[in-house]
């Protein structure tokens, strides 16, 4: 039976391949009309472009490495399928060392890839911010958000409003439990932890309302832990930030460190 | 394999049932551990609480009028006292205090009477030593924890069809969130270790028993009485609402400061997970040892079957790992009952500006005082646990597939020392990928690079386990049993589970879907998909051995089918909600996400359906199945040579193993017609 099918590896092979084309194909198709319609978030800020453009790259790489499985696998079933209980055994082969050799090269290989096409993103991530971008102070606090912007007489606020295109440096912290201030459109993630004043940077590149949500459970009403964003024009902010009543007393009796110096975001609260 | 003995008719005769084994037995452990509790309880409540501690009552360094919390001080001694019942009820201190007091070591009868000799059905609920016993046991608990778990995972389901928020109230759904993902991590941790590790793997290697027969009896009694203390956690504080309200509103992370302020259920919750940890370890330890000094003659560590790999792998991280969520644990209770803070922040003045966190009134729990804890510990103590544990699950899994895959391809496995490379090289590389779970937390964000390189290494071992498939697959016979379909399953889930794992170890692709219902749907596939369908894939194959019976095969079909074609659509489904940006462990959500939600639950109904119907067919066939032969599925592994049901001491000669477990088909020549290029001829 196993002689009728001398072929079976490059039959397989050309099925992979065929295969992993109408994949692509249709990936390829298929994906800007999703995202286009509520598959991902509006993208706001290059920060989520970036990232989008790095799932888009890995599903590309990831495709032929699912249809070689599936194929294989598959035609493995549909070829060598024994009707009934088999009487007697198949070929005692134990292993093909060239085979197994060239798998793991490749696995490394694709490993490596990855690890080359994240850390470029990473690299971004983890710049230090610019000196002159606006420092808001986020604090979550078990159900809400509270914001202040220490470069505007520390005026506060319960919504947040950011201005289009330029920087912007969050400083998160936490009064009571872990939350996660997320908005999803602009791709920014970071938690909030207590005791911790952690940092992330944003560059909001697109007009809008969005949501913060909170990412990380925290209690009985984590699910309405969701307030409004608004990227407006830096005009439409400045009026805005310069009308908000400063915060005297921060809500439950704790006082941010000073904001004078802009911190590197490396090693940013371990010195307490 | 050719030289297994064929045991003589089993020597034991069972005899009918006796009042007098009922003591010891679980019996008089269930009455114990009830006046243990109510003991520790009242001791606490009673007279520790009111006269010791009187005056004193205020925690040191706290503000007037926060004192100790007699009644959660109260609930932790009385599970305490209700395990240490439980122990000394079932009996097993016994031989502790023999060996203590100096008396007779016990000689074989008395062994074999411990372990169930002549005892009938009663050998089930006395603390019983003979590895069988103990997996049968394991088998029936597993179940039940599985059936519970899902249960939950069905109330979930029910309340997120909709958006609203309308079965349960939030902090209902919290604590069912929380319930879920700890019985479940501990049911699927146990369900390869427990049933098979305890019932196949001695017999598989060629031994008696396990090393250390009295620890494996003991190990099955930690897990169940953490199961009696976990059924607490809905009946404590529930409703009761002290400001962070009942319920645990954790979830099974349990980071703290989160864990010191919710509800009391808590203290049972921590109690039943610290001893379902030390019977983990307990067993892992013992397997561990078995493995490594109970092989017969001739079981060399490369004639080991694969299942005995993953088992061995999954018992390294149990024993290594476990602890440090034990810790985690134990510092929460600290935190609840004695105020240390070991999780409440507190940075007092320092250079750069004040922020007293602690100063903060925890909603519930009055603690207010600047302890000095940190918040991050409790993420690294868990996860430190928390990632080697996905791998605890998931190895046990990966070593039955390519147990399986050999004996219904009718060929030998492809490359046994690559799977092995590929088990061992998860083993190790799962201790070194942790922080992934924390790319957002804000701890140590330079190392990110680092963590992401490592969990990207992760996907060159599990790959191995891919190639060993498919070579094992190709040119074979392969015999279509409901094991095989399961093993099949196994590869295309884990696919999916792996594929999407990359994305999550890319650190700008993690910030994005970190924490929503993406991951979730991640990690079913590898947990779901994987392993709990590998579990039943394996209680299909191993039920013959086990019970005697064979398991229906219609049955068996249409439940794998129904399995798999609910369980993808439902998973794929919330893969893309996450996608969409939908939170994981919400109640309510936007109804920008209803669709997929709602399918996720239809299909999630049709998953559970079928899983009612393959325990539906376990008990049936059980009871009154076909009955199975000796080697129903021609295997070649030691457990199948001997005769069914498996004599008290499995070996009435202990075999001399000259073979590997595979060794099917006629060895191949380089150059025959059959023969791939390069074939390595079976030595």
């Amino acid at each position: 039976m196993n002689s009728s099918r001398p072929n079976a590896i490059r039959t397989a092979s050309i099925g992979w391949v065929i295969f992993t084309v109408i994949g692509e194909v249709i990936y390829l198709l298929l994906a800007p009309i999703l995202a286009a319609n509520g598959a991902i978030p509006v993208v706001a800020s290059q920060r989520l472009a970036d990232a989008y453009t790095i799932m888009y790259i890995f599903t590309i790489a990831a495709i032929p490495v699912f249809t070689l499985v599936v194929t294989f696998v598959g035609y493995a079933i549909y070829a060598f399928w024994n009707k009934g209980r088999p009487t007697e055994d198949g070929p005692a082969i134990t292993g093909n060392a060239r085979l197994q050799l060239t798998w793991i090269l490749i696995s490394i290989a694709l490993a490596g890839f990855l690890y080359v096409v994240g850390f470029q993103g990473l690299a971004a991530i983890q710049a230090s911010p610019q000196s002159n971008a606006i420092v808001v102070n986020v604090t979550g606090e078990q159900w809400l958000w509270n914001y202040s912007y220490p470069g505007y007489k520390n005026a506060g606020s319960t919504t947040l409003m950011l201005p289009i295109n330029h920087q912007i440096l969050f400083r998160i912290h936490s009064i009571d439990v872990q939350h996660s201030f997320w908005i999803p459109e602009l791709g920014v993630k970071e938690d909030a932890v207590p005791g911790e004043i952690n940092q992330a940077t944003i560059t909001p590149t697109r007009l809008g309302t969005y949501q913060v949500r909170c990412m990380e459970l925290c209690g009985i009403y984590h699910a309405y832990m969701n307030t409004p964003v608004e990227v407006v024009s830096m005009s439409d902010f400045l009026s805005w930030v310069q009308a908000q009543p400063p915060v005297v007393a921060p809500p439950s009796a704790y006082v941010l460190p000073s904001l004078s110096a802009p911190v590197a975001l490396v090693g940013v609260g371990k010195s307490s | 394999m050719a030289t297994a003995t064929a045991g003589a008719e089993s020597t034991t005769t069972r005899t009918g049932f006796q009042v007098s084994k009922l003591f010891p037995s679980y019996l008089t452990g269930a009455i114990l551990a009830v006046v243990g509790y109510f003991a520790g309880y009242y001791l606490i409540k009673s007279f520790v609480g009111p006269h010791l501690l009187a005056g004193t009552g205020t925690v040191p360094g706290n503000e007037p009028g926060d004192t100790y919390n007699f009644t959660e001080q109260a609930l932790l001694w009385g599970f305490i006292f209700m395990a240490a019942g439980w122990f000394i009820g079932v009996g097993a201190l016994k031989y502790v205090f023999t060996w203590l007091l100096g008396m007779k070591d016990p000689d074989h009868a008395e062994e074999m009477k411990l372990a169930g000799k002549d005892d009938g059905w009663i050998r089930y609920f006395r603390f019983t030593t003979d590895h069988k016993v103990v997996g049968i046991q394991y088998l029936v608990l597993v179940s039940l924890m599985l059936a519970v778990g899902g249960l939950l995972a069905m109330m979930i389901r029910t309340e997120l069809i909709f958006p609203g928020a309308r079965a349960f109230p939030t902090e209902t759904y919290n604590t069912i969130v929380t319930m879920h993902g700890l019985l479940m991590i501990m049911a699927t941790i146990s369900m390869f270790i427990g049933p098979f590790g305890n019932f196949i793997v001695p017999i598989m290697i060629g031994a008696r028993d396990m090393a250390f027969p009295r620890l494996n009896a003991l190990s099955f009694a930690f897990l169940l009485i953490s199961m009696a203390i976990f059924a607490f956690i809905p009946f404590v504080d529930m409703g009761q609402a002290g400001g962070a309200g009942g319920g645990v509103q954790t979830g099974w992370t349990l980071y703290g400061p989160l864990a010191d302020q919710t509800g009391s259920g808590i203290i049972p919750l921590a109690v039943s997970v610290i001893l379902a940890g030390v019977s983990s370890m307990l067993g892992a330890v013992n397997l561990i040892t078995t493995v490594m000094a109970m092989r017969a003659p001739g079981m060399t560590y490369t004639r080991l079957p694969m299942f005995v790999w993953g088992i061995i792998a999954s018992a390294i991280l149990s024993a290594l790992a476990t602890s440090s969520f034990t810790v985690d644990l134990v510092m929460i209770l600290l935190d609840r009952v004695y105020k240390t803070g070991f999780f409440i922040a507190s940075t007092g003045g320092n250079a750069t500006g004040v922020y007293l966190i602690g100063s903060n009134p925890m909603p519930g729990n009055g603690q207010t005082i600047p302890i000095g804890g940190n918040a991050w510990l409790s993420q690294n103590l868990f996860w430190f646990f928390g990632h080697p544990e996905v791998y605890l699950i998931v190895l046990p899994a990966f070593g039955w597939v390519m147990e399986v895959l050999p004996v219904f391809a009718r060929k030998p496995l492809f490359g046994y020392k690559t799977g092995i490379l590929g088990i061992m090289g998860v083993t190790v590389l799962s201790f070194l990928v942790w922080m992934h779970h924390e790319f957002v937390s804000g701890f140590l964000p330079e190392l990110r690079g680092f963590y992401m390189a490592t969990t990207e290494m992760i996907s060159i071992p599990t790959g191995l386990v891919f190639l060993v498939a498919i070579g094992t697959l190709w040119r074979g016979k392969l015999w279509m049993t409901v094991p095989m379909l399961f093993a099949l399953s196994f590869v295309w889930n884990f696919l999916i589970g792996g594929l999407t794992g990359v994305y999550l170890s890319d650190v700008p692709a993690d910030i994005q879907l970190h924490g929503g219902m993406f991951v979730t749907a991640h990690f079913h596939f590898t947990f779901v998909g994987g392993a709990l369908f590998g579990f039943f894939g394996a209680v299909y194959y191993w039920m013959p051995k086990m019970t005697g019976r064979m398991m229906d095969e219609r049955l068996g079909q249409i439940a794998f089918w129904g399995m798999n074609i609910g369980f993808n659509v439902a998973f794929l489904s919330m893969l893309y909600v996450g996608l969409q940006g939908m939170p994981r462990r919400v109640a309510d959500y936007d109804p920008a996400f209803a669709t997929a939600n709602f399918i996720t639950s239809i299909f999630a109904y049709l998953l559970a359906a079928s899983i009612v119907l393959y325990f539906y067919n376990i008990i049936v066939s059980w009871i009154a199945g076909e009955k199975a032969e000796a080697n129903p599925w021609g295997a070649k592994t030691l457990e199948w040579q001997i005769p069914t049901p498996v004599p008290l001491e499995n070996f009435e000669e202990i075999p001399v193993v000259t073979s590997g477990p595979y060794d099917y088909g006629e060895p191949v020549t380089a150059g025959s017609s059959t023969g791939a290029p390069g074939v390595q001829v079976a030595g």
